[in-house]
């Protein structure tokens, strides 16, 4: 049973990614509005796989990507980035950081369905 | 590529950011003109467009979409230090914000996909003057004592604002926090207060050295131009630690601990309140609730509170059986459990009513920004200076209320910018300052509040007003000359006071404001117009807080029952043959030296059959001249009730505001006093018996 994270901070996005990603056989989606929320969670939780936004207030999905690869439960969980097709220098850095995807918004609900579920497979 | 999965919640969230993207631009004009740029705001703008083109990309909203798109690419230049927020940039913002909020409009009414007026401002956009882009940029390692680590994650913008604290020769901090996990966001938040009256927080990053379980740290970059130990001192946390990394700071490498305040655990309550109400400590508080907040569409609400009403009368209902049962032999002991029951749950049931109530209750803020808005486009059209003030604007009303109150206080002002203020000329001529004043206030007063719109313009010519009102005869001219000031000022609220086609007639004040007065009818409230010729006109609107469940008084007229909404009621009197007169035809009593007409049902509603009792009861609505008083045969007490509508073929009935459900399964009218009130003014229903 897949536990699935979404830190976005536009709740109209967040349910729809939610809702795309609750397709997912036996999913369980957890649904965060910021990256404090998720640094709150993620430590005390178990969660197989995140899908994040860059731009978010407070702290970015940048930070929030580099402090996660930190934690020892998270090193190798994978991580999606979904975000506005500006800024090729904030993919790049996203990459750099451990990101295991990258997808622009607005995406294809399929795709992202798609690389949601190969990146879960790639882990397994 | 877009779905078009289309939500209530889309448009809510995409509406809050547009009234946002408002309230920014607003303080941000105010701010430019006083020479001020807060990155902090351009920020804010610049992220709000940012969500708006996220979202509008992905439901499909085309039109959001390719204005957000540009705006987006405008602010970001902004916020980058490219572009001045200049007055030209300034207009072409709050035309965007303008243009969002009609798109927004016509896709909540299932038009997604309309683009007029789009491509005019993307060119306008696109036409804001781009200053110089900074070129040749030395890597930022070899400018401050940051690891590659760190500056890896920085975001385009942040390494900008770390430039630009460099440019201006402010010291850089590194502020190195451990916090608990539960609660650091409340930490951050207060770092957050005390380090903005002297700097800029630049960053926040969850610590590249991970604290023992249970805590988290934090490496805060912050610019400022005061030193580590007025830093440190101001935050006066004992677990941040102060860290010099810029230029400046370099020549103080030591680190500062910030030193405990005095009393460590209760910072005096001066500090603790200053806390609180700063703006930034508030910008803390919507940080944390972001994810608390439940949005919920009203009409779910509605329902509930329907239920509610229903449950207590089903909960008379119970109430009226167990009195049955009181009257049965061996059941009274039953029967007085019941009772004691039954006031429990009614106890209850007003706790879950105050509860739904509370949550409807929406600030008037939101709406008063959209009329700053209004009232500075109007302005301009018309070449007046006008300076828009709000106060009041935390008062809550019912968020439904607040919604049709929209459309009526945006005729008040335009018709006070249009109409009231007059051109800075003959301002000047007339010793006032050329600005104009046009001032929007709330307050609560119990369960009402007041929504006033002021002018400090030309008021309303009391003579000619008349003159009009005559020869469109509204009124007979015997009447206008024993009309009151006020009561001709309430003149102009009757419709074919004036017509659109008369606008330029004279003052021109009666624009519409029969619609205005129509809209707040329908909501339960009264408009009153006051004025002073030279000194302006001052509107004012009284309008109950809610109205989904209003407390009513239940009369018996002529056999039938009704409800008067008590708000309407001043006050109940048993009407004694004697108190009872005959003035041109026309029955009145005296209430404490008031002459008070007569209005009785029977000739309102032509109800035959049962006269008027021996001694009738008088019910007193409306306030000074306007008081009329109600002939009923019975008072049989007060009561919650719960308005519903009517169907279509009763709807225009003039005096009935709809129907309500009474215990015992029975329906019954509900009256409308205001309107009712108005029909005999107009002579529209005979008031004789």
């Amino acid at each position: 049973m897949p536990r699935l994270m979404v830190v976005e901070d536009s709740a109209a996005m967040r349910g729809m990614i939610a809702s795309i990603l609750g397709q997912i056989a036996d999913s369980e989606v957890v649904e965060v509005a910021s990256g404090f929320e998720a640094l709150k969670l993620l430590p005390r939780d178990v969660v197989d796989l995140i899908v994040m936004d860059i731009n978010m207030p407070d702290i970015n999905g940048l930070e929030l990507l580099s402090f996660v690869r930190k934690l020892p439960a998270y090193a190798n969980t994978p991580v999606l980035i979904v975000t506005t097709e500006r800024g090729e220098e904030d993919r790049k850095r996203g990459m750099a950081l451990g990101a295991n995807g990258y997808l622009v918004k607005p995406f294809d609900p399929d795709e992202l369905l798609e690389t949601v579920i190969n990146l879960l497979s790639e882990r397994s | 590529m877009s779905s078009s999965v289309f939500t209530p919640e889309l448009i809510a969230e995409a509406q809050e950011i547009v009234d946002a993207l408002n309230s920014d631009l607003i303080v941000a004009e105010s701010e430019a003109r006083a020479g001020i740029v807060d990155p902090d705001r351009i920020n804010g703008l610049f992220r709000s467009a940012h969500s708006l083109k996220g979202i509008s990309g992905m439901f499909g909203l085309s039109g959001v979409s390719r204005l957000a798109h540009d705006l987006e690419s405008l602010l970001d230049g902004m916020r980058l230090g490219k572009v001045q927020l200049d007055a030209n940039a300034l207009d072409v913002l709050f035309s965007c914000v303008e243009r969002f909020g009609a798109l927004i409009a016509a896709a909540a009414e299932g038009d997604e996909n309309l683009e007029v007026g789009v491509d005019e401002l993307v060119v306008r956009l696109k036409n804001v003057t781009s200053g110089d882009v900074g070129v040749g940029k030395t890597e930022l390692t070899a400018l401050v004592d940051l690891s590659a680590d760190v500056v890896s994650v920085l975001t385009e913008y942040e390494e900008h604002r770390l430039r630009e604290n460099l440019k201006k020769d402010r010291n850089l901090f590194m502020l190195r926090s451990a916090f608990d996990l539960s609660n650091f966001d409340v930490g951050l938040a207060e770092i957050d207060a005390a380090v903005k009256p002297l700097g800029e927080v630049i960053t926040k990053l969850p610590s590249s050295k991970p604290g023992e379980s249970g805590t988290i740290a934090f490496d805060i970059i912050v610019g400022s131009d005061s030193d580590a130990e007025s830093l440190a001192s101001a935050i006066s946390d004992d677990r941040v630690e102060v860290i010099p990394i810029g230029k400046r700071g370099a020549t103080q490498r030591a680190a500062v601990a910030a030193p405990v305040a005095a009393t460590p655990l209760a910072p005096s309550t001066e500090e603790s309140a200053a806390l609180l109400t700063s703006p930034e400590a508030d910008e803390g508080a919507t940080i944390r609730s972001v994810s608390r907040t439940v949005r919920v569409d009203i009409r779910r609400l509605d329902r509930l509170m329907n239920l509610v009403g229903e449950l207590g009368l089903t909960r008379m209902a119970f109430e009226k059986i167990g009195e049955g049962f009181r009257r049965l032999q061996g059941f009274t002991g039953l029967a007085a459990e019941l009772h004691k029951e039954g006031r429990n749950f009614e106890r209850r049931l007003t706790e879950l009513q105050a509860g739904i109530m509370e949550v409807r209750m929406v600030p008037l803020a939101n709406l008063f920004e959209r009329m700053v808005r209004i009232g500075r486009k109007v302005s301009r059209e018309l070449n007046r200076e006008v300076r828009i003030e709000v106060s009041g604007e935390g008062t809550e009303l019912d968020k439904l209320i607040v919604e049709d109150l929209a459309d009526p206080l945006m005729h008040l002002v335009r018709n006070a910018i249009d109409h009231g203020i007059e051109a800075p000329e003959d301002r000047e001529a007339n010793g006032k300052p050329r600005e104009g004043m046009v001032r929007l206030t709330a307050t609560a007063r119990g369960n009402h509040v007041l929504v006033v719109v002021s002018d400090d313009g030309g008021g309303i010519d009391v003579a000619r007003a008349l003159e009009s009102a005559v020869q469109k005869g509204l009124v007979t001219p015997e009447r206008a000359a024993e009309l009151t000031r006020r009561e001709v000022f309430n003149l102009l609220l009757l419709p074919g006071f004036s017509t659109r086609s008369e606008v330029s007639e004279y003052s021109g004040r009666g624009v519409g404001m029969d619609v205005v007065k129509t809209k707040i009818s329908q909501l339960s409230g009264i408009v009153d117009i006051d004025s002073e010729p030279g000194r302006g006109t001052t509107v004012t609107i009284t309008l109950p807080i809610t109205l989904a469940i209003i407390p009513a008084l239940i009369v018996i007229v002529a056999g039938e029952t009704y409800a008067i909404p008590l708000n309407n009621v001043q006050e109940t009197l048993a009407l004694e043959p004697s108190l009872v007169r005959t003035i041109e035809n026309r029955e009145v009593i005296s209430v404490r030296g008031t002459t008070v007409p007569l209005v009785d049902l029977r000739g309102i509603f032509h109800i035959d059959g049962k006269g008027r009792p021996d001694l009738p009861y008088g019910v007193i609505a409306g306030v000074g001249q306007n008081a009329t008083a109600l002939v009923v045969d019975e008072l049989v007490g007060q009561q919650d009730i719960v308005i519903k509508s009517l169907g279509r073929r009763l709807r225009k009935v003039p005096g009935i505001a709809g129907a309500a459900e009474l215990g015992n399964q029975k329906t019954i009218l509900v009256i409308d006093m205001v309107e009712l009130i108005d029909e005999m003014a107009r002579g529209g229903g005979d008031g004789r018996a």
